[in-house]
């Protein structure tokens, strides 16, 4: 089937919908944009027994890798469901087209492209699809493959998905083996450097870096179905693109672990059809953490700039001093280094706070920021869904490092109210007299890079 | 007394940006944040509110006019969108660290953006945003 037929037999079948649904507007809508679920609350989500098994890279799988030959069987008997079927293959094509931002009854709030609502969906998104794929053959150890871009060499159609005769084939203008990114001037790094949280996910009104690029240049490279938000996903390659975009998340958590928007984040909840055709719901807690989806990564994303040297577990000898100090020399060759201040116990009420460091020598550190704003998005650095520890990752400068890797050295708290710090950009020019308290800390590590 | 049309407020917003009909290439005012994060850590553009993008997105490329960069402009960064309809975007800049100072020392820097259609990369046109924000480490 050509992509413009596709297109075409897909529109029919949708308007054939709409006038099967009650009380449909006579306006006309963009043919994807019928509601995929019931009106009725979703059932929350509850994690299945499930092995935890790795998705590997399209590349480095042939015709013959059993997973592989699994994928095919599961994607053909997808595509021949009819779109009444919510695990069709149009079903989920609608799924991702009605909550993309062409769709007229879709509010600011529930769009999953352009904030950092774009990796938690996608990622509940496809563990959604993988487990109705595994339905589908009636076996679950099938995974999704990942579209492993990151190498120069890699920036082609996988033949897997481009071979003839096979499922996982979709039409597109495309020759097989033209780049699908531009060979010369096409780079991750920045994106996988990035530390600030907000710069990677985005926040609740713009888009991170990661999904303008890597993700809208691939799927505007590998255009027909592809090129467009309301259809890409009725082409298999776009789950083999979104595991790598999912993959640079889980490897972006990697780096930097514990790290969320925080705020209004914590709380965003997505509904899907599991592979029960149950509506559920899931929130961003349960696909933080891919092992709790039932899959890991071959490999994390490789960055020069954020390559571990070594970590270095601190003593404390109460929750906000430092015992016995490593070895100078284990931190004589950081690059760069970041403080992992785990359990840091904070007011439950909101505001935003300054961690330093006070070396026995009486001189202060600014460490770095984080805020707890409840219902409010944006802001904090790191936050648990817990709002009275954190679990905070903080980038210091080498030099500051050693000082305060020093037996005695202890950390406070600076908390202004969020009405004061919110008067100014800058938390430290902020107005009012800050409330200093001694840090309790749970725990305490330094990552050397 | 009656609230005021939003679309006059639309299009009082966008007056500034669209005044520049007599030819001249239509360039933004870029703002520039320096501070000293960590070493290494990027800089970060911050664009909000593009205006003019076509429906189905664009390729977007955001090269910087200043005094001192070499070529007269710099490419600070290119992306796609998918969608004409998210237009604030939090990207990190590809640009030499050399440009970056360079655009830094400039006051009257601007930036230059253009999206090009997704299916004709030769079919570009001139676009603007609300404002446009570099957040520049200056131990970077």
């Amino acid at each position: 089937m050509s992509s413009s037929r596709g297109r075409f037999i897909s529109g029919l079948t949708a308007g054939t919908g709409a006038l099967l649904v009650r009380g449909a507007p006579a306006v006309a809508q963009p043919y994807n944009c019928f509601r995929p679920g019931p009106r009725t609350r979703a059932t929350p989500w509850t994690k299945p027994d499930q092995k935890v098994l790795e998705r590997k890279a399209a590349w480095s799988l042939s015709a013959a890798d059993a997973n592989v030959v699994k994928l095919r069987a599961a994607y053909k008997k997808m595509q021949a469901l009819p779109q009444s079927d919510p695990h069709s293959m149009i079903a989920q094509r609608n799924m991702h087209a009605y909550y993309c931002d062409d769709c007229p009854n879709i509010s600011t709030n529930q769009q999953i492209h352009g904030s950092y609502r774009f990796f938690p969906w996608h990622r509940a998104f496809l563990y959604f699809h993988e487990r109705i794929l595994g339905s589908l053959i009636g076996d679950f150890s099938l995974r999704l493959t990942y579209f492993d871009w990151e190498v120069a060499a890699h920036r082609a159609m996988p033949p897997i998905y481009t071979a003839a005769g096979q499922s996982l084939l979709h039409p597109r203008a495309l020759p097989n083996g033209s780049p699908v990114y531009p060979a010369s001037d096409f780079t991750i790094v920045p994106s996988m450097m990035t530390y600030v949280v907000d710069d990677f996910m985005g926040d609740a009104g713009a888009g991170g870096t990661p999904e303008a690029k890597p993700h809208d240049y691939g799927h505007t490279a590998m255009g027909d179905d592809m090129g467009v938000l309301n259809t890409a996903a009725f082409d298999p390659i776009f789950f083999c693109h979104h595991g790598n975009v999912d993959r640079m998340w889980a490897s972006w958590q990697h780096y930097h672990p514990g790290i969320d928007p925080g705020g209004a984040y914590s709380t965003l909840r997505f509904s899907f059809w599991d592979e029960h055709k149950k509506w559920v719901s899931i929130g961003v807690a349960d696909v933080a953490d891919t092992t709790n989806l039932g899959y890991t990564y071959a490999s994390f994303i490789p960055t020069t700039a954020r390559v571990v040297k070594r970590e270095i577990l601190l003593q404390l000898a109460t929750p906000s001093r430092i015992g016995p100090p490593p070895p100078p020399e284990q931190l004589s060759d950081a690059a760069s280094v970041d403080i992992h201040l785990r359990g840091l116990a904070v007011p439950a009420d909101e505001g935003f706070f300054l961690v330093q460091a006070v070396t026995p020598d009486g001189k202060s550190h600014d460490l770095g920021t984080f805020a707890t704003i409840p219902h409010v998005a944006g802001g904090g650095m790191s936050m648990s869904s817990d709002l009275r520890k954190v679990n905070l990752v903080l980038a210091v400068a080498p030099e500051v490092a050693r000082q305060i890797a020093t037996a005695g050295t202890t950390f406070r708290i600076q908390q202004r109210s969020a009405r004061n710090a919110r008067s100014s950009p800058n938390l430290l020019l902020g107005q009012g007299v800050p409330k200093v308290t001694p840090a309790r800390i749970g725990a305490l590590s330094l990552t050397v890079r | 007394m009656n609230p005021i049309p939003p679309i006059l407020i639309a299009i009082a917003l966008a007056a500034p940006l669209c005044a520049m009909a007599d030819g001249r290439i239509r360039t933004v005012p870029l703002r520039i944040e320096s501070t000293a994060k960590p070493a290494g850590a990027p800089s970060v553009l911050v664009i909000d509110g593009l205006v003019g993008l076509p429906e189905d997105g664009g390729i977007i490329e955001v090269r910087a006019h200043a005094r001192g960069v070499s070529g007269g402009d710099a490419l600070l960064t290119h992306f796609a969108v998918l969608s004409g309809k998210t237009t604030s975007w939090r990207i990190v800049v590809d640009a030499p660290a050399a440009a970056l100072a360079a655009i830094t020392a400039d006051p009257n820097a601007t930036v230059l953006i253009t999206a090009c259609a997704r299916s004709d990369r030769t079919r570009c046109t001139v676009i603007s945003a609300r404002s446009v924000t570099l957040q520049r480490n200056t131990n970077g």
